[in-house]
């Protein structure tokens, strides 16, 4: 078997949501290239001790989890984050297909993204990727729960009490206090 | 008594948590990726990464099941009865059991 195919195969294969999850986690398409890279390497350098006693995904999530984390350190540091936010939000956002044709809908369906994706940002790494697993990859609590390491029951928590302060931060913005 | 506008928060909620990002890797992704793998130790490991689950752990459990199913029918027939067959007849049992509740786990596992 030609192992650089393989590999470049199983590259192929997830590329895509090892993009989409790097965006949601980090909040911004900046380095994201980079960062996918850096994902698929870590891989590549992790399969010798990779016994296949887990899904491939529930692995690469894990360290798709690990390296937004570092990148969310490192940012902290820099503490850029809500310009970097809003400029890369902003640009996806025109791709969102709304069924509704009024365009106030549509700027307020853009403004709701717009607060969830900047209160996510608040939210601990943990809360975050419990968040990003289970509603945008649909993961299960037991997939969650390999992929982080964790107690099923913490998986819970975390996810519950994510839910709790973005639902807060979009009371706060329905109630007029948007900023 | 449903409280509508909390419903109708959570609903909002988990709408923009599922909306993804409209984002996809560029097409000369994976070929860069190749481009600095290529540069590291090829390993001997590869090809597990390809495995959903571990199938030579199956392919030994199915090989044990029909080697005991064998052992205890072509014994119960050549063997004299005694007490200590019969203990050794319950551990071969058990063996037996032992490995179809492994190969229902690993298969329940693997879903």
């Amino acid at each position: 078997m030609n192992r650089q195919v393989s590999f470049e195969q199983v590259v192929r294969e997830h590329q895509d949501m090892v993009f989409r999850m790097l965006v949601r986690l980090t909040g911004t398409r900046e380095h994201v290239d980079d960062l996918a890279q850096q994902v698929f390497l870590r891989l590549y350098r992790a399969l010798p001790s990779f016994r296949g006693d887990a899904l491939l995904t529930t692995y690469l999530h894990r360290i798709v989890v690990n390296v937004a984390q570092d990148e969310w350190k490192r940012r902290k540091k820099e503490s850029d984050r809500n310009t970097s936010l809003s400029d890369d939000i902003a640009g996806w956002e025109q791709r969102l297909h709304h069924p509704s044709p009024s365009a106030e809908q549509e700027l307020e369906t853009r403004e709701l993204q717009h607060t969830v994706e900047r209160a996510m940002q608040t939210l601990s790494a943990i809360e975050r990727s419990v968040l990003v697993l289970y509603h945008q990859e649909e993961r299960s609590y037991q997939q969650i729960a390999e992929t982080l390491k964790l107690p099923i029951g913490t998986v819970r928590t975390h996810l519950h009490r994510g839910r709790a302060k973005l639902r807060s931060e979009l009371e706060r913005w329905r109630q007029g206090g948007r900023r | 008594m449903i409280d509508y506008q909390e419903a109708d928060a959570n609903d909002l909620l988990t709408k923009a948590l599922e909306h993804a990002p409209d984002v996809s890797a560029p097409s000369d992704f994976a070929r860069r990726v190749m481009a600095r793998v290529s540069h590291e130790q090829p390993h001997p490991a590869l090809h597990r990464a390809r495995a959903l689950t571990p199938r030579y752990g199956r392919a030994a459990a199915y090989g044990a099941l029909v080697i005991t199913a064998i052992a205890v029918i072509v014994l119960t027939f050549h063997v004299r009865p005694s007490a200590s067959w019969y203990a050794s007849q319950m551990v071969l049992m058990a063996q037996l059991g032992c490995i179809a509740v492994w190969i229902g786990l690993a298969s329940w596992r693997s879903q």
